[in-house]
């Protein structure tokens, strides 16, 4: 499923995937929703969008869907996750929710015995 | 201005990059609100276009058909679109120039040689200094004496065929009956020839007692071979 290659996900590629797991999104929509989905915490350029966006699309992770018609702005292209890629966040989901896990285990602070 | 510089760094990414995402990169500048959002969005694409040199060069070309499948797989495409690539005018004007210096580069490397020879060069083969040259017949000598070859021979006791060898002036001459004198001149060892002929068609052999004892004449079809008569 994952290789030395994706694992762990950049978190501006892991950002694009969630953005892109609810809907099939346009570049500037996928850098709105990476904002409102960390609550303006963290913002992508366009850039470092397009960057990750070619990994994923080379990687099989993301398709390009292409121009929409009747879209407001023509340039558009709107880009898709595949089952590869949701299959890779999923995968990421797991290791961060291990990691957040084991976090917490190693937090908790341990309770005073009585005497 | 900052969109001038925006679409001056995003057009110094790799030609893979650039055709594919440079259109979508300005709709997003152009939606840009505020100038420090167009500045950070310059600094992001600058940042970019270091990654995309330094870090990406597997992504400088197309995408290969052995990716497609797996794209064409997700369900959403299932064809490729190559656009017709077309060189920029820039390009177009420096391949013009670069024709027009080998062109002209050409063209006067013709002129002036125009008038000269060109002489290949070829290695310098030294003949062998021949030993005999064509213009000197090498002279054999007999290793016998002549007086070895001298005398009668006969084809056989009842053929009254006969062949006479004699010395005159250091030179052999062989005679037939009713027919004129042949000189011999020495080919090799005991081998002989006609004067007038190249090949060496008379030979001696078993030599015995001082003398040899067999006369082979060989004229192409017929052979004759002689025996020395004691007298």
């Amino acid at each position: 499923m994952r290789d030395k290659q994706t694992a762990p996900l950049s978190p501006a590629l892991f950002h694009i995937l969630i953005a892109l797991a609810g809907h099939d999104l346009h570049g500037y929509a996928i850098m709105q929703e990476v904002s409102r989905l960390t609550e303006g915490e963290y913002t992508l350029g366009p850039g470092t969008l397009y960057d990750n966006l070619q990994k994923a699309i080379r990687r099989g992770w993301v398709v390009d869907l292409g121009h929409r018609a009747g879209d407001d702005d023509p340039r558009r292209r709107y880009y898709r996750l595949t089952s590869l890629g949701t299959s890779v966040l999923s995968a990421e989901v797991s290791r961060l929710e291990n990691m957040v896990r084991d976090a917490k285990v190693r937090l908790r602070i341990p309770k005073p015995r009585r005497a | 201005m900052l969109r001038l510089l925006f679409r001056f760094v995003v057009g110094l990414h790799p030609l893979a990059f650039r055709r594919r995402f440079a259109p979508e990169m300005l709709s997003i500048f152009d939606h840009a609100t505020g100038k420090l959002a167009a500045i950070t969005f310059v600094a992001d694409a600058f940042i970019s276009l270091l990654r995309q040199w330094a870090l990406r060069p597997r992504f400088w070309s197309e995408p290969s058909p052995a990716e497609q499948p797996q794209m064409a797989s997700a369900g959403a495409r299932s064809f490729y679109i190559s656009e017709n690539y077309r060189p920029s005018g820039v390009a177009l004007l420096q391949g013009a120039a670069l024709s027009l210096a080998a062109f002209i580069t050409i063209t006067l490397a013709f002129i002036h040689t125009r008038g000269s020879k060109v002489q290949p060069w070829l290695p310098k083969i030294e003949a062998e200094k021949s030993e005999s040259p064509l213009s000197e017949q090498k002279v054999f000598r007999s290793t016998s004496p002549l007086e070895f070859y001298e005398g009668k021979y006969a084809a056989n006791t009842l053929n009254p065929a006969t062949a006479d060898v004699t010395v005159e002036k250091n030179q052999l001459f062989l005679s037939y009956p009713g027919s004129a004198k042949i000189a011999l001149s020495p080919c090799s060892g005991s081998t002989f020839k006609n004067g007038g002929s190249s090949s060496c068609q008379i030979s001696f052999s078993k030599f015995d007692q001082g003398k040899f004892q067999q006369l082979d004449i060989d004229q192409g079809s017929h052979h004759f071979t002689a025996f020395r008569l004691h007298e």
